[in-house]
């Protein structure tokens, strides 16, 4: 019996023979099967950067549309921090948007502050009195 | 009396937080996303008629075969690594699918499920339309490939159709590669003596 470090590495007839023959291939339809299951892991598969931009610039254009529905409806006369929009929808972010006309209101509305007096220490008033 | 916008809003106005979150959103043109170096896609173009080959020829059985080529490439998609510190992406992959085959078959529930989904039809592993088609040569082939046990089977597929050497075949199958040469040479002595009379009429 042969050993296998004696084994000659040459291909014999037999072995050529086998391994001209061609396999047969994995049927076409696998592919997207395949893929698709090992796509659907979350985070793993690279999105094309295309179809991220669009998903971006359909929630800027949702975003957008809904701060443009807040600002109409505002100025319809519904006062916002209510729930005036259809559905009872109320954001607690975005009901700080006033008109113009509205936030100059509330500037002059603010009475003028006035900064404190500066206190004076021990050693000041002891100083002044000496001055005196 | 409303608070001065600063104290109302310590995080800037509202609008500026959402128009902030936004763009952050949006990709530059110039850094581009993040991407594996092989997409699956690549990946399974390249090895996917390699791995279906041997996987059917160790297992004669295609739910077996598509279940355990979906195990590796989930396991790609989990691990994107794995790959890239193969050595040999080939070798990696024949190794991780054959772990996959053996993993499905310990399973008792599915071993048995599979075994009724087979039934009596056994698919063949090599083409019909090889150019100097020889049906007799072909079925003889075929049925003695089947005769074999598995794990010369598995040796014998690696060595001759995916040119690996002894020591990727050890590796692969998580064997020595003296183990691996002698399956190799016993497969290699059966299927000599039954094609013998078969081969050396056409020669």
């Amino acid at each position: 019996m042969r050993s296998a470090c004696k084994y000659n590495p040459m291909k014999e007839p037999i072995e050529h023979r086998l391994s001209q023959m061609p396999l047969r291939r994995a049927p076409a339809h696998w592919r997207n099967a395949i893929l698709e299951k090992a796509c659907a892991v979350p985070g793993h598969c690279a999105q094309s950067s295309s179809s991220r931009l669009s998903t971006n610039w359909l929630a800027l254009a949702a975003a957008w549309t809904l701060i443009a529905l807040l600002q109409w409806d505002f100025n319809q006369g519904n006062t916002p921090n209510t729930d005036s929009l259809p559905g009872g929808l109320y954001i607690q972010s975005l009901s700080a948007f006033r008109s113009p006309e509205a936030y100059l209101e509330e500037l002059l509305a603010e009475p003028p502050s006035v900064p404190p007096a500066p206190k004076q220490s021990r050693c000041t008033t002891h100083k002044a009195a000496i001055i005196a | 009396m409303l608070l001065p916008a600063k104290a109302r809003f310590p995080f800037g106005h509202p609008r500026g937080v959402v128009m902030r979150f936004f763009l952050k959103q949006i990709p530059s043109p110039r850094a581009s996303p993040p991407r594996m170096p092989h997409s699956l896609e690549q990946i399974y173009d390249a090895h996917a008629n390699a791995l279906y080959a041997f996987l059917l020829n160790c297992s004669r059985n295609h739910t077996l075969v598509q279940d355990a080529m979906q195990e590796v490439f989930l396991k790609l998609a989990r691990f994107p690594s794995l790959l890239e510190k193969a050595r040999e992406p080939r070798a990696f992959l024949l190794r991780t699918a054959h772990n996959a085959l053996l993993d499905l078959l310990r399973r008792a529930t599915t071993r048995a499920a599979y075994e009724e989904q087979h039934g009596g039809e056994t698919p063949t592993l090599l083409l019909p339309e090889f150019p100097e088609d020889d049906e007799a040569f072909r079925n003889a082939v075929e049925i003695s490939l089947q005769n074999l046990p598995q794990e010369q089977r598995a040796v014998l597929h690696l060595k001759l159709w995916e040119n690996l050497t002894f020591a990727q075949i050890a590796e692969a199958l998580d064997i020595s590669p003296h183990t691996a040469a002698s399956r190799y040479r016993y497969a290699l002595d059966k299927l000599r003596d039954v094609l013998r009379p078969v081969y050396e009429e056409r020669l």
